[in-house]
This record gives C-alpha cells, sequence and structure tokens, in this order.
C-alpha cells in the first residue's frame, strides 16, 4: 500500500485538513505507517464471517419520547469561539 | 499517608489518623514538589474547600466509600466548569458544561479531584508524548516516558500525587503506562463503565478503568465507577459486583491460559518476570495450561484501522465552530475548517485520521474497515473458545519497559507495537488489567490478567491474592533510587 | 408543453418529519419556533463526550407507514453515520440508516388523470436525524447557525424513478402526505418543514433504455413548487442537450422567488461520505408481535374510508372522496355525523359555505371556527323548517365571525326564524293584491309568472324570513280562487 501525494490531497479534502508543502511529506509518512500496519489484514481468513461491530451481543434500548428543557443555551452559546444574538456563526455560505 | 494506598487512605480518613483536608494539602504540595513530571493539565483550585466539606460530613457520620479521598481524573472526562483538553490545542480552553458519568460516580461515592491529568492528545499515543501540553516524565526515571496514552494518571500514581486515578484504555492506554509506571491498572469489560462525557477516541473500543497501586484499590475504584447508564447505549445492563469483597474469598482452581508464542517473543530479562510471576501464581494454587489465539496476530493490524476509522469519524466535530480552537480571520468556510482543524489538532492526531478517512473511503471499505471487523470477530471467537477451557488468560502487558523520551519517537511503528500484548482485549471487549510483577534494569514491569465478560472480580481476585504474596506493587520509585 | 418526443423520468426523496416530543438521539424538544439554539442541547450541538440514545417513538411511526405501502419491516436494523462537513451538521457526521433502513420495498398506487392507476415503488424508508438551519441574510458576511432542528427525527421515503411528469410527482407526494397524516406519524406541516421534498430528475428521448444524467433538486417544501421546480428543470436539461451540452450530475437548489433552479455551490465537491455502523448505538432488534401488534391497530386510510362512506353512509363516490382525502374533514364529518346523520345536509355544507370560508382565509377544517356541534345545530332548523337556506348561511357567517355562538340564540335575538303562519301570511297576501291591482289583472289573463312578484314583495316585507314554500303555494293557491 503506497501512499502518494494525490492520495493525501483528496484524504485532506475528506478530512478537513490543510496540506501544506512542507507537510505533505510528514502525512504520507504518517498515514503510510498505519496503513502498513493495517496491510497484515489481507492475510486473514475472513471467508463468511460476519463483521462486528460491537463486542457483545447486545441490543439497543430505547428511550421513552420525554422531552428535557435545554436549560444552559447562553453557556453552550459562551464555549463558541463566535456567536451572535444566539446563532453559531461561520464565515458567509453562498449555497 | 503518602505511601499509603486508597484502602489505606480510605481507612486513616475514616479512623481519624488524619482529615481529607490534611490529606489533601499533603497531596498538593507533593504534587508542586513534583511539577517537572507534568502529570497534570489543570488542578483544582477548591479542593480545599471540597476536602473541608467532605470532614464535616464525615462527622456528621457520612459513610460514602470514597468520602473525602483525592483522586485525580484524566483530562479525558469532563468534569462541569473545569477545562476539559483531551491533551489538545482544539480543546485546550474549552470548559464542560456536564459531569461524565465516571466522573459524577465517583463525586457520589465522596470522591475529591485534584485535577485533571495530562495524556497523549484525544487518547493517541503510548508515550504521552503526543500532548499539547508537554510530555509527562516517568516517576521512576525522569529521561523516560510513563507510558500512554493515560500516562499522566499512571505517573501521578506511581509518584504518589494521588493514590488512584481514572484512565482510559483504547488499545491499550490504561495497562500499558501502569506496567511502564509499576502501578495496578484495568481496564474493564466493554460497556462496563460509561462513556457518556468521556472524549471519545474510538467508540467501539474505549474504555474507562481505575489506575491504582493495588488491585484492592481498583476493585474500589471500579464498583464505584462502574453500572449501567442510560446516556450511554453500549454501557452494559449487567449488574455490578462488589469487586471488593470478591478479594478475600477464596479462588478455588483457577485455570489460567497461556499463549506460547507471546511469551517467546519477550527479551530474557522480561521473560523471567513473567516466569517468575507464573511461579509464585503457581504457589497459591494457580493451575497453569497452553491455549491458542490463533488470529492474535491480526489485533494490531485491525486495531489500526477501526480505531483510526472510528476516531476520524469522532473528531469530526473538531470544526472551530461551536466549542474548541477557531484559527484567525478565516476568510470562507472551507478555510476556517481546514486551518482550524490544522492547527488546532496535532500531528498523530492528524495521522491517524487521515489513515482513518482513507480505509472509508468506498474504494478501500472491504479491504479495510469491513475487513478488520471479520477479523474482530475472529479474535472474540479465539477468546471464547480459550474461555472454554481456562479462566483467566496471562500475558505481557508490555513488550519492554519504559523507554526514553524521543526514542520513539521518530518511528512510529515501534510505538504501535507497543500495543500489541493489549489491544486484542479492546477488540474483543475483555477485562483486562496490568499488576506490577517485577523490575528490569530498575524499570517496572507489568504482567497482565485478561479475564472472561463482566468478570472482573476474578482477575482483581487472583493480581490481590499475587499482591498478597509479593510486594512489587508497594514499591516506590523515592525508595529506590 | 414539454416536446413531446422527451420523457422526463423522477424519482422522490421525501423527508418526513415523524411527530415526537422528543428529537431522535436526544431529549430535546422538537417544538417549531424556539428561540436560536434554544432547543439544542449537548447532544445535538455534538460537544465533545456526548452520545446519541434512541426516542422509541420513531419505531411504531415508521412501520406504521411501511406496513401501509405493503413494505418489509426490518426486525433488524442499525444506524450509520455519513461523513460531511457543513455548519448545519453539528458531529461531523449525520447518523441515519444506509444499508439496512427499517422499510424496504414497498409501493404507493396513484391515480393519473386519465383515470388509470401507477404504481410508485418505494424503495426504502429509513430513520434518520435532521440537520440545523444555516441563515445566511442574518448576519452581513456571516452565515449564522440554528441547531434547534438539529436531531428532529426523520423518515426518509426513497421512491424509484417511476414518475414521468411534475403531475405525477406531485400527486405520488399528495399520496405520501396524505398517508403519513392519516396514520398520524407527521404533522405534515410544509412551511414548518415537516415534510419536504427532493427531486432527481432526468431527460431521455421517447423511447430510450438508458437513464438520462439525472440533477437532484433538494428541499421543495410545496406542492407548487415541485411541480414548478420539476417543470424548469425539464426544460433546462432539454435545451442543454439540445444545444449539444451536457447534463452535470449535480445538486440544485429551487429558487421559488425566480421559478429557476441553480446549482448550490456549497455542496458541489463530489463527498464520500464514508458511511459505517454507528459505534455509539447498537443494532436495533423489532420484536415480530410488536409489528404485528401495530399492523392491527392501524387506522382506516382514505380508500377504505371511502368505500365505508359512500356504502353505510349513502353518499356519492365524488362526495365520499372529497370528505376521505383529508383526515381532518373526515373527522369533521364523522363528529357531525355522529350528531345527525344526515350526510347530504352535512357534506353539502362542507363542500360549500366551509369550504369556501376556509380557502379564503387558507386555515384547516382543525382551526374551523364553527363547530360540528354547530353546522349540525344548523342543519336541524333547516331541515325542520325554522330558517331557510339563504338564513342559514347568514347564521354560519355570525357563528364564523365569532358573533354568537348558539344557532337557536342568535334566531332568537335576531327574530330570524322563518313565518310559517299561515294566516298572518294570508293577511300579507290579501294586503298586497289589494295594493297592485295591475298585477292582479294580469293574472287574470293568465301571465301567472307574476306570482314571482309577489313572493319577493312578501319576502321582502318579511325580510326573507317567510318560509318560501308555504308562501308560494298559498299565493298560488289564492290566484286560483281568484280565477
Amino acid at each position: 500500500m503506497k501512499v502518494d501525494k494525490e492520495t493525501v490531497k483528496g484524504i485532506a479534502e475528506l478530512a478537513n485538513f490543510r496540506v501544506e508543502k512542507k507537510d505533505e511529506e510528514d502525512l504520507i509518512i504518517g498515514m503510510q505507517k498505519i496503513l502498513e500496519m493495517a496491510s497484515a489484514l489481507n492475510e486473514a481468513e475472513t471467508n463468511g464471517v460476519a463483521p462486528m461491530a460491537n463486542p457483545h451481543d447486545a441490543r439497543q434500548i430505547l428511550r421513552d419520547d420525554v422531552c428535557r428543557d435545554v436549560e444552559q443555551r447562553d453557556s453552550f452559546l459562551a464555549l463558541s469561539p463566535l456567536a451572535a444574538n444566539g446563532f453559531f456563526l461561520v464565515p458567509k455560505v453562498v449555497e | 499517608m503518602l505511601d499509603e494506598t486508597l484502602t489505606e487512605q480510605i481507612k486513616g480518613i475514616r479512623d481519624k489518623k488524619y482529615s481529607s483536608a490534611e490529606l489533601t494539602e499533603t497531596l498538593l504540595d507533593r504534587i508542586k514538589e513534583k511539577s517537572e513530571l507534568n502529570c497534570f493539565i489543570s488542578t483544582n483550585d477548591n479542593i480545599l474547600e471540597e476536602a473541608k466539606a467532605a470532614d464535616r460530613e464525615l462527622k456528621r457520620g457520612g459513610n460514602k466509600t470514597l468520602l473525602g479521598i483525592p483522586i485525580a481524573h484524566k483530562d479525558i472526562f469532563c468534569a462541569y466548569g473545569t477545562k476539559t483538553t483531551a491533551g489538545s490545542r482544539m480543546l485546550e480552553n474549552f470548559v464542560a458544561p456536564y459531569d461524565a458519568t465516571v466522573v459524577s460516580n465517583l463525586k457520589r461515592a465522596g470522591a475529591i479531584s485534584l485535577g485533571k491529568t495530562n495524556m497523549d492528545e484525544f487518547a493517541m499515543g503510548s508515550s504521552n508524548e503526543t500532548s499539547f501540553f508537554g510530555p509527562v516524565r516517568n516517576p521512576w526515571d525522569e529521561t523516560r516516558v510513563p507510558g500512554g496514552s493515560s500516562g499522566g494518571s499512571a505517573a501521578a500514581v506511581a509518584a504518589r500525587l494521588c493514590s488512584a486515578a481514572t484512565g482510559t484504555d483504547t488499545g491499550g492506554s490504561i495497562r500499558q503506562p501502569a506496567s511502564f509506571c509499576g502501578i495496578t491498572g484495568l481496564k474493564p469489560t466493554y460497556g462496563r463503565v460509561s462513556r457518556w462525557g468521556m472524549i471519545a477516541y474510538a467508540s467501539s473500543l474505549d474504555q474507562a478503568g481505575p489506575m491504582a497501586l493495588t488491585a484492592e484499590d481498583c476493585a474500589i475504584m471500579l464498583k464505584e465507577m462502574s453500572g449501567h447508564d442510560k446516556k450511554d447505549s453500549t454501557s452494559a445492563q449487567v449488574a455490578v459486583d462488589d469487586y471488593r469483597a470478591f478479594l478475600s474469598r477464596p479462588l478455588g482452581k483457577i485455570k489460567i491460559g497461556i499463549f506460547e508464542p507471546l511469551m517467546k517473543e519477550l527479551d530474557f530479562a522480561t521473560s523471567l518476570v513473567m516466569e517468575k510471576t507464573i511461579e509464585e501464581l503457581e504457589k497459591i494454587g494457580m493451575t497453569f495450561t497452553g491455549i491458542d489465539l490463533p488470529n492474535f496476530s491480526y489485533a494490531i493490524p485491525a486495531y489500526y484501522v477501526i480505531a483510526p476509522a472510528e476516531c476520524s469519524a469522532n473528531l469530526s466535530r473538531y470544526d472551530g465552530v461551536r466549542f474548541g480552537y477557531r484559527c484567525d480571520g478565516p476568510s470562507d468556510l472551507k478555510e476556517l475548517y481546514q486551518r482550524s482543524r490544522t492547527e488546532g489538532l496535532g500531528r498523530e492526531v492528524k495521522n491517524r485520521i487521515m489513515a482513518g478517512t482513507f480505509a472509508l473511503t468506498s474504494g478501500y471499505y472491504d479491504a479495510f474497515y469491513r475487513k478488520a471487523q471479520q477479523v474482530r470477530r475472529l479474535i472474540k471467537n479465539d477468546f471464547v473458545e480459550a474461555f472454554k477451557k481456562v479462566d483467566v488468560i496471562i500475558a505481557p502487558a508490555t513488550p519492554s519497559t519504559a523507554f526514553r523520551l524521543g526514542e520513539k519517537a521518530d518511528d512510529p511503528k515501534e510505538m504501535y507495537l507497543q500495543d500489541v500484548y493489549t489491544t486484542s482485549s479492546n477488540l474483543a471487549g475483555l477485562p483486562a488489567l496490568s499488576m506490577p510483577a517485577g523490575f528490569v534494569n530498575n524499570l517496572p514491569v507489568g504482567a497482565q490478567l485478561i479475564g472472561n465478560y463482566f468478570d472482573e472480580a476474578q482477575i482483581l481476585s487472583i493480581a490481590h491474592q499475587f499482591q498478597s504474596i509479593t510486594d512489587w506493587h508497594l514499591t516506590s520509585p523515592d525508595k529506590r533510587t | 408543453m414539454i416536446n413531446s418526443q422527451w420523457e422526463t423520468v423522477i424519482g422522490l426523496e421525501i423527508h418526513v418529519q415523524l411527530s415526537t416530543k422528543s428529537k431522535i438521539f436526544s431529549d430535546a424538544s422538537t417544538v417549531f419556533g424556539g428561540e436560536p439554539n434554544e432547543q439544542a442541547n449537548e447532544i445535538d450541538l455534538g460537544l465533545p463526550g456526548t452520545l446519541p440514545t434512541v426516542n422509541a417513538e420513531i419505531f411504531p411511526k415508521a412501520i406504521a407507514f411501511g406496513l401501509c405501502i405493503g413494505a418489509e419491516i426490518a426486525t433488524t436494523s442499525h444506524f450509520d453515520r455519513k461523513n460531511y462537513f457543513y455548519p448545519d451538521l453539528p458531529k461531523g457526521y449525520q447518523i441515519t440508516q444506509m444499508d439496512e433502513p427499517i422499510v424496504k420495498n414497498g409501493c404507493l398506487d396513484i391515480e393519473l388523470n386519465n383515470g388509470e392507476t401507477r404504481t410508485v415503488r418505494i424503495n426504502r424508508a429509513h430513520l434518520e436525524e435532521d440537520a440545523g438551519k444555516s441563515l445566511h441574510d442574518a448576519f452581513p458576511d456571516m452565515t449564522g447557525v440554528d441547531l434547534n432542528r438539529a436531531g428532529i427525527p426523520l423518515l426518509e421515503i426513497v421512491s424509484e424513478p417511476d414518475m414521468r411528469t411534475a403531475e405525477e410527482a406531485v400527486k405520488y407526494a399528495k399520496s405520501i402526505h396524505q398517508l403519513v397524516t392519516y396514520l398520524s406519524i407527521s404533522d405534515g406541516n410544509m412551511a414548518e418543514g415537516s415534510f419536504r421534498c427532493d427531486a432527481n430528475v432526468s431527460v431521455r428521448k421517447e423511447g430510450e433504455r438508458e437513464l438520462g444524467t439525472r440533477t437532484e433538486i433538494k428541499n421543495i417544501n410545496s406542492f407548487k413548487f415541485l411541480k414548478y421546480a420539476i417543470n424548469h428543470e425539464v426544460k433546462r436539461q432539454i435545451s442543454l442537450i439540445q444545444s449539444g451540452e451536457k447534463v452535470t450530475q449535480e445538486t440544485r437548489l429551487y429558487d421559488s422567488t425566480k421559478n429557476e433552479t441553480r446549482s448550490m455551490r456549497s455542496k458541489e465537491t463530489a463527498t464520500d461520505y464514508r458511511y459505517f455502523p454507528e459505534p455509539d448505538l447498537l443494532p436495533i432488534s423489532l420484536d415480530q408481535n410488536h409489528i404485528d401488534q401495530i399492523k392491527k391497530t392501524l387506522p382506516e386510510l382514505p380508500l377504505e374510508k371511502m368505500k365505508r362512506y359512500a356504502k353505510e353512509h349513502g353518499l356519492e363516490e365524488r362526495d365520499a372522496k372529497f370528505l376521505s382525502n383529508d383526515l381532518e374533514l373526515a373527522k369533521f364529518y364523522e363528529s357531525c355525523y355522529e350528531l345527525n346523520p344526515d350526510s347530504k345536509q352535512i357534506v353539502n355544507w362542507l363542500k360549500g359555505e366551509m369550504f369556501n370560508r376556509l380557502s379564503n382565509v387558507e386555515i384547516t377544517i382543525k382551526d374551523s371556527p364553527v363547530s360540528p356541534n354547530q353546522l349540525c345545530d344548523l342543519i336541524r332548523r333547516t331541515s325542520d323548517g325554522t330558517v331557510s337556506i339563504t338564513t342559514a348561511k347568514k347564521i354560519f357567517g355570525k357563528l364564523w365571525e365569532g358573533q354568537s355562538f348558539s344557532v337557536d340564540k342568535v334566531i332568537k335575538e335576531e327574530d330570524l326564524a322563518q313565518l310559517s303562519d299561515g294566516s298572518q301570511l294570508d293577511d300579507l297576501i290579501d294586503e298586497a293584491f289589494q295594493n297592485n291591482p295591475k298585477q292582479i289583472e294580469q293574472i287574470k289573463k293568465g301571465k301567472t309568472k307574476i306570482l314571482g312578484y309577489f313572493v319577493g314583495l312578501i319576502m321582502k316585507q318579511t325580510a326573507g324570513k317567510a318560509n318560501p314554500k308555504q308562501l308560494n303555494d298559498l299565493i298560488v293557491k289564492k290566484i286560483n280562487s281568484l280565477k
């Protein structure tokens, strides 16, 4: 599994990272090392094995449809680097 | 009181040998004295008030298990009104507006918090060197790492800055630092302890657990930390044992499984420690037998797909919009996202997000993510088979003793292999602990006990019996140097 | 309007908000119209360490829908994460169902204008969380993000591309709307975003088998706009192809003020959503007994209701359909019917006076100021001859305006009861005959049509209160006696 510049660019786009020229090589190596660790998976014999997403065979428990008031709006908004009039703000998005 | 275990401190306060306030002040002095270890990211300014309140409650006859006991929390647990950073610049100024269930459970048991311990950024690392707040130093040798990611908690307990701390373990993050620092650390069964309020790394692997000097201390902590939590859908609806009460019960005939290939990989000194441990356990009536874990070698590859994949999604919320780091003056949305994330997250975290993102893309999902999930089932099945033959499995905790700061920083693969003995129990969801088992070149070495599902009581009991005939766990770095 | 050599292919994705009190994965309120971010709790905001839980109420609702479209209900399903960045998507992923939707392979019949039936296949319906709302105009240079809607439970209903005209698409959407409101699984309120359509539109030459490149028009929130948006998009695609260009697969937005669709720049980059099973939630198991139980308690659907009204209430099919089309109207009708089984009269009132007034002020029958009780009283007073239809309509108006609440009280207070006292009418007729000798002469000459003149005259004198039929009879009798 070889990671190239194009792959890093595409993946960084999905993950929303900015790749400066100087960091490109580091990212390639970083990704490469992890994927090399992972590549040994190829050798595992997994025909007909159901994927396992969670260690237990438990089932989801369901919550009753009851509301709890949000009493912390102001403290939540205060966590935001930029908020005004009750809104979180981001640079103007053109739809 | 500094050298006392959690169990002894509980008794010390109960018996009025000293007050919670006195204990707290002693510990605060000790933390200051040992500040070069860099165990804490933040300390609790109100703790003396809380200690005094606990003393008043004690006077009124309060009998909560941990009443007035100062403990420390890994900085991955949200605690209301306190900074919770996960070791990241991204959350440098994040003040949590709620308590993690682990935090509230321990509070409910009367514990007070000294502060938040240092950790690898978002729990991604095995040396504590990826922390935005600088590395933690190993109290046994300050040129060495304490292990990670719960390195701050491990070093704090080892250096006697507190008698118990919380940690989290995704691939070995409690057991490896416990081994490196010569303390006892338990990763419970997946779902035993609620993950609510615990900042996620890899949701299906993350599990919180206690780190303390002794198995008995861990038993006390675990009971208070555990239990079903409606807020965490993956927390188990299984009754919590009185782990401490189990400790003194006769164990009966315990059969311990050994997976030979693991022992053969060890260097000579470490394998001697393991042999010695097995001998000690035989002395207290355990028998040993070989087991087969045919897919064990796939644990690391599977782990390095599943953990990065889950983290790639779990860390998407760090976008500079609602909380956390936001870059200066972004000109558009894309720049806001990209720069906030690139500047706010460290290198190792970015590497894992990148690899995980890749493993989930449509062209590679089957070969990586799906395959890893299949392997995960095979690994679990191997353990299920093994536990038909044996009660507990013994394994090394780490492939080496604590290495030097910077030693493996440029060799991520070596770093990743730190988890070689630990990740399989995360993948299978099994409980496992690391207990001090000896020293190699004056550095502690841990042995690992892996238990069956929800059978923390058993591995804690065995560790407790082991600790009743050994004193590795009571050796303090101060006394040896 | 559309060149006949082209065929349009339309598939719809309809997002239906399930009526629950709390959100799908958190216990924040779903009530519409809160202050920005007032209904977004730590889970909806995706704060670190928070985890989702699953609202039990979404399952019976999704199951009821699935059963009504003859679909398979998955007894095991799970949630997945769909990964992408957008300011209104707090976690950076949406929790949805990818490869195990709760509802699979159903269909819905719609009636075409030519009377034929078309079966629209419904490939799947899955449960997911809604995103928040971005406000682009509230701040200069900034977009405001309100996450009150983040986590609102949605059932996304995905059709196969089985529709061929905008009208069919609208028919299908209306049928789904009718179904979900009938089942009371959604309030279907389009203005509040409880029912939104995404239309996948492509065109191809008549007879071609390959589908053309499709575009997806997002977030259409009225049936009218659905029709406009599709028709506009079809024209755009045809003219593109005719001028030798290609249709690009993309997401477009319908601008109702300009009546055009335009490319959504913000979602331009083709994204890999990297779906994978949501590790914070466990697989969902549904008990077959539970599903059977829901099946037993399904409400009567429009078609069954229509047939029952026709058969048991003796209504014409047209009227029965009018009533059963709208659940609220049907409910109103049935309340009336219980009080007074004069189905014909009730339906006439509902079709006439009620319908006109409702459409004038654009409210639904649920909010009608006139209650079934009042309407039945009114019907009773027309059938027993107390008031004429004309007067009854006046009274209806007073009830509507809230000037009075009791039919009988209005009649009494405003002295609206008809004059049915024969002797009093006799006197009035005699008086009228005396005062109009010319007209009497004409009658005698055989011009009986002049009769109406006297009816009008006396109606005027009595301010419309004379019982018209009785008056008519009396005048005829008197005229006959003159001869």
